[in-house]
């Protein structure tokens, strides 16, 4: 079951009150993308640039404070059109969103064990408890986990652990697309390698749509087939993901790339980004 | 530009050094668990030293000691050619105005309700290395050297960036001077494109004040692109020790080829795949 | 565990709800520490066991005898009607306590409704209940309680129905305040992500969460709870002649201040140890589980 997404023109704004006057803050301006079916799409950028602000407008999980236009289409469904209850359907079953901080993202007084059978509860009425269980299980046992910590809670497993327990809750319902927010940022090298491989195994075995966000250039490469890089709402490089890399063009990505591989010029200092461009 | 270090007096002359956390164990009883144990080093004045290592290598405990933060279970920890448990009140005094400290966390480590200004101010006052009277101008020739512009001297925390903040949090640790400076994971917290500021700042800076620094870090790339000496530490024990170019090119040890591989890895994505 | 850090840093405590969990086993031993609070708990359970299980040993408190009026016979004399004191110091112990206990259930249900949907959906939906709240407190609560007796009816569950809208609107804000913080959390932004309802993450993720502060709170409450229905009682808008309450007793006695002053002693200083004892267990408990208002 995979699906085709495309976002056209989103815009989004935070609304900000300061000093008794109201604004409208831009986070996203202007951004376009389209990712097949079963392949995977990096999204590059720093603090600011409104790779997370995308995420959540794709969800449709905005906060209140946020005003937004644009469309946003998964396969045939007309995300940007969607009410509240028929996205509620959508979320998780048809779109899942695997979130940064495992820790956080998961309930600490409920076991994981019982947080992926609500999840799975959640999706389909008819399952009883058990089987609900029965399919947590298996889900965990799949990702690498041991059918034991079921009944564990989220601070008693490791964080390579806590962190396939949360993606068993996004994937419990079988969505064909899913959006990474940093899954790696809040977990050592390690891990995160085993993490990455993990996301490129499930991607292939099930066709994944996969977009994810980084600052991590190496997760990215690992990754994603294509790369966007966003700075200041707005992308500024799109190409695949090895030639954006290798050879990038525009300032901001060499910039950041340069850094990223700790380039030094010839005094010896870092290469870095110099904001002298506009956007 | 390096120093070249030479034959001169060590800054700070670590012995075999033991560390020991009392953490208690059961109902009631204590464990004594050893946090760094037999290190020995030395870092140089102009000289960057940076001590590499994962979580729980011991290498945050190990600074705090040479800071004379944490006592220490056995050996020695020489400032200047005096021991620092062995200082007098005067001594301890004297080695505390000429010592910095950076931390990770520019959040926790400025105080939310003080003005820039303020916090400068009051790190010139406590370290009088200026006289009162030319404090405010010594807080705009501070904010000149990280590169922040005069007029945010007025603004809280709160309104400054990731990077500015740590910023302040430098000029607040070279206010007084000093010739030992403690950075405790200072860019872990930023983009990596502001990391690499900072750390440029931090060459900067070194390059004009001639201070022994000592930089933390668990990322050995940039512990490469910033020191001249390199310390990998794990199991508070030092591993493995030389220049970048030894560490990334020549070491022998194990430990350090697998964190070089992991961090190559990471930034090339050569994975597996 | 990791080595690096103080000492305490084994234990992570990171976020509110789990430290209510570990608290919660050790804050049982707490509250056993708290002088007062156990004292206070001591009180009430006396009070309540009197309460349930007088009325079987106690002679009729409605039973007029006019022969033997303003007496000291039995336990604690009689009244001006005659009719046995003590008696009617228990009876006043059930009303007090039902009304309590009944007033509260009632206030933290609509409380928790109310509090928690203008948290959870904010917008209009909020506006319009935290003014509901608003309004409500700027009543003097006893003339709320008038009001709404008057209107109604005097009768036990009436007073319990007219505290309880009066007490609702403290606990509502309670509710309200907890429910915003929690959805702040990112477990909850997750299982929204996962197509959860709102109906669903409030049942399974914020109530569970929101329910301990605010219980504590209306536990240590009661006793002006118990206060509020003597007050009504007193003033006759609450429990009406011939049955017995603290209120309309105290209200009876006052006449015979001078000479019988038990008349009012009684019922005023078992209400007054009543009220104490659970602002001291609503104190204890809030250092037990370490809530900060």
């Amino acid at each position: 079951m995979t699906q085709h997404l495309s976002v056209q023109d989103l815009k989004v704004d935070y609304r900000v009150e300061a000093n008794g006057t109201v604004q409208y803050v831009p986070a996203v301006r202007g951004v376009s993308l389209e990712v097949e079916a079963g392949t995977s799409l990096g999204i590059l950028g720093e603090t600011g640039s409104g790779k997370s602000t995308l995420i959540a407008a794709i969800m449709r999980l905005l906060p209140r404070t946020a005003r937004w236009e644009g469309r946003i289409r998964l396969g045939d469904l007309e995300l940007s059109a969607m009410r509240e209850r028929d996205l509620q359907k959508v979320r998780g079953t048809i779109i899942g969103q695997i979130f940064q901080d495992p820790a956080a993202a998961l309930n600490p007084v409920i076991k994981v064990g019982t947080q992926i059978a609500d999840t799975a509860r959640t999706h389909d009425r008819t399952l009883s408890r058990r089987a609900a269980r029965e399919v947590a299980a298996q889900l965990l046992e799949s990702l690498g986990v041991p059918r034991e910590k079921l009944d564990s809670y989220p601070h008693q497993l490791s964080g390579g652990l806590q962190q396939r327990a949360l993606i068993a809750t996004v994937l419990v319902g079988n969505p064909g697309f899913l959006l990474a927010d940093e899954p790696t940022a809040a977990l050592d090298k390690v891990t995160e390698a085993q993490i990455v491989r993990l996301l490129r195994r499930l991607q292939e075995e099930r066709g994944l749509g996969l977009v994810v966000i980084s600052h991590d250039i190496g997760v990215v490469e690992s990754l994603c087939d294509r790369l966007i890089v966003m700075y200041h709402g707005r992308i500024v490089e799109a190409g695949k993901t090895a030639d954006v890399l290798e050879d990038p063009q525009h300032p901001y990505t060499i910039g950041l790339v340069r850094a990223s591989r700790r380039d030094r010029d010839a005094s010896g200092r870092l290469v870095t980004v110099s904001p002298t461009w506009e956007v | 530009m390096v120093e070249s270090t030479g034959t001169r007096a060590p800054l700070v002359s670590v012995r075999d050094l033991e560390v020991t956390f009392k953490v208690s164990s059961g109902w009631v009883g204590h464990r004594l668990v050893p946090a760094v144990q037999g290190v020995s080093l030395d870092l140089h004045a102009g000289e960057i030293v940076a001590l590499v290592g994962e979580s729980g290598s011991g290498k945050t405990t190990l600074a705090r000691s040479i800071a004379g933060l944490r006592p220490w279970k056995s050996g020695s920890v020489h400032y200047k050619g005096v021991d620092i448990a062995e200082m007098s009140r005067r001594q301890l005094q004297e080695f505390r105005s000429r010592r910095g400290i950076v931390f990770q966390n520019p959040n926790a480590s400025l105080n939310p309700r003080m003005r820039v200004e303020d916090a400068l101010g009051e790190m010139l006052r406590v370290s009088r290395s200026v006289e009162r009277a030319r404090i405010s101008d010594e807080v705009d020739r501070l904010l000149d050297s990280v590169a922040l512009p005069r007029s945010y001297r007025v603004k809280y925390p709160l309104a400054l960036s990731g990077g500015e903040r740590q910023r302040v949090a430098i000029a607040r640790a070279i206010a007084g001077r000093p010739s030992l400076l403690i950075a405790d994971e200072i860019t872990s917290a930023l983009d990596v494109s502001v990391s690499a500021q900072i750390v440029n700042l931090l060459l900067d800076l070194r390059d004009q004040l001639q201070f022994g620094c000592l930089f933390i870090t668990h990322d050995i790339t940039l512990a490469l692109a910033v020191a001249q000496r390199v310390e990998i530490m794990k199991s508070g024990k030092v591993v493995d020790s030389g220049t970048p170019d030894h560490i990334a090119h020549r070491s022998d040890n194990e430990y350090t080829k697998v964190l070089m591989t992991r961090q190559m890895d990471a930034l090339s994505g050569t994975d597996g795949r | 565990m990791t080595i690096e850090g103080p000492v305490t840093s084994g234990i992570r405590v990171k976020t509110d709800p789990a430290a209510t969990k570990k608290f919660l086993s050790g804050g049982r031993r707490r509250f056993a520490q708290n002088l007062p609070g156990v004292v206070g708990l001591a009180v009430i359970v006396v009070i309540l066991i009197v309460a349930i299980f007088g009325p079987l040993f106690t002679l009729d408190p409605n039973r007029v005898d006019m022969t033997h009026t303003l007496s000291s016979d039995g336990i604690a004399g009689t009244d001006a009607l005659g009719r046995d004191l003590f008696a009617r110091v228990v009876e006043g112990a059930r009303v007090a306590l039902f009304v309590s206990v009944l007033a509260t259930v009632l206030g933290l249900l609509m409380a928790m409704v109310l509090g928690v949907a203008a948290g959870y959906f904010g917008g209009i939906v909020d506006e319009i209940l935290s003014r509901v709240f608003d309004v409500i407190l700027t009543f003097p609560m006893i003339l709320l309680g008038v009001l709404i007796v008057i209107s109604i009816g005097p009768s036990l569950t009436t007073v319990a129905i007219a505290i309880s809208i009066a007490i609702m609107p403290r606990y509502g804000r309670q509710f309200r305040a907890q429910t915003l913080s929690c959805i702040q959390r990112e477990y909850v932004q997750a299982v929204r992500a996962q197509g959860y309802s709102s109906l669903r993450i409030i049942l399974r993720h914020v109530l569970p969460n929101v329910w301990l502060p605010v219980v504590v709170l209306a536990a240590g409450n009661m006793g002006k709870v118990a206060v509020s229905e003597a007050s009504l009682s007193y003033l006759g808008a609450g429990v009406q002649a011939p049955n017995a309450s603290w209120g309309n007793m105290i209200s009876e006695g006052q006449a015979y201040l001078q000479t019988n002053p038990g008349l009012v002693l009684w019922p005023g200083l078992v209400l007054l140890a009543l009220a104490v004892s659970f602002s001291f267990v609503g104190d204890a408990l809030r250092d037990a589980f370490d809530l900060t208002e």
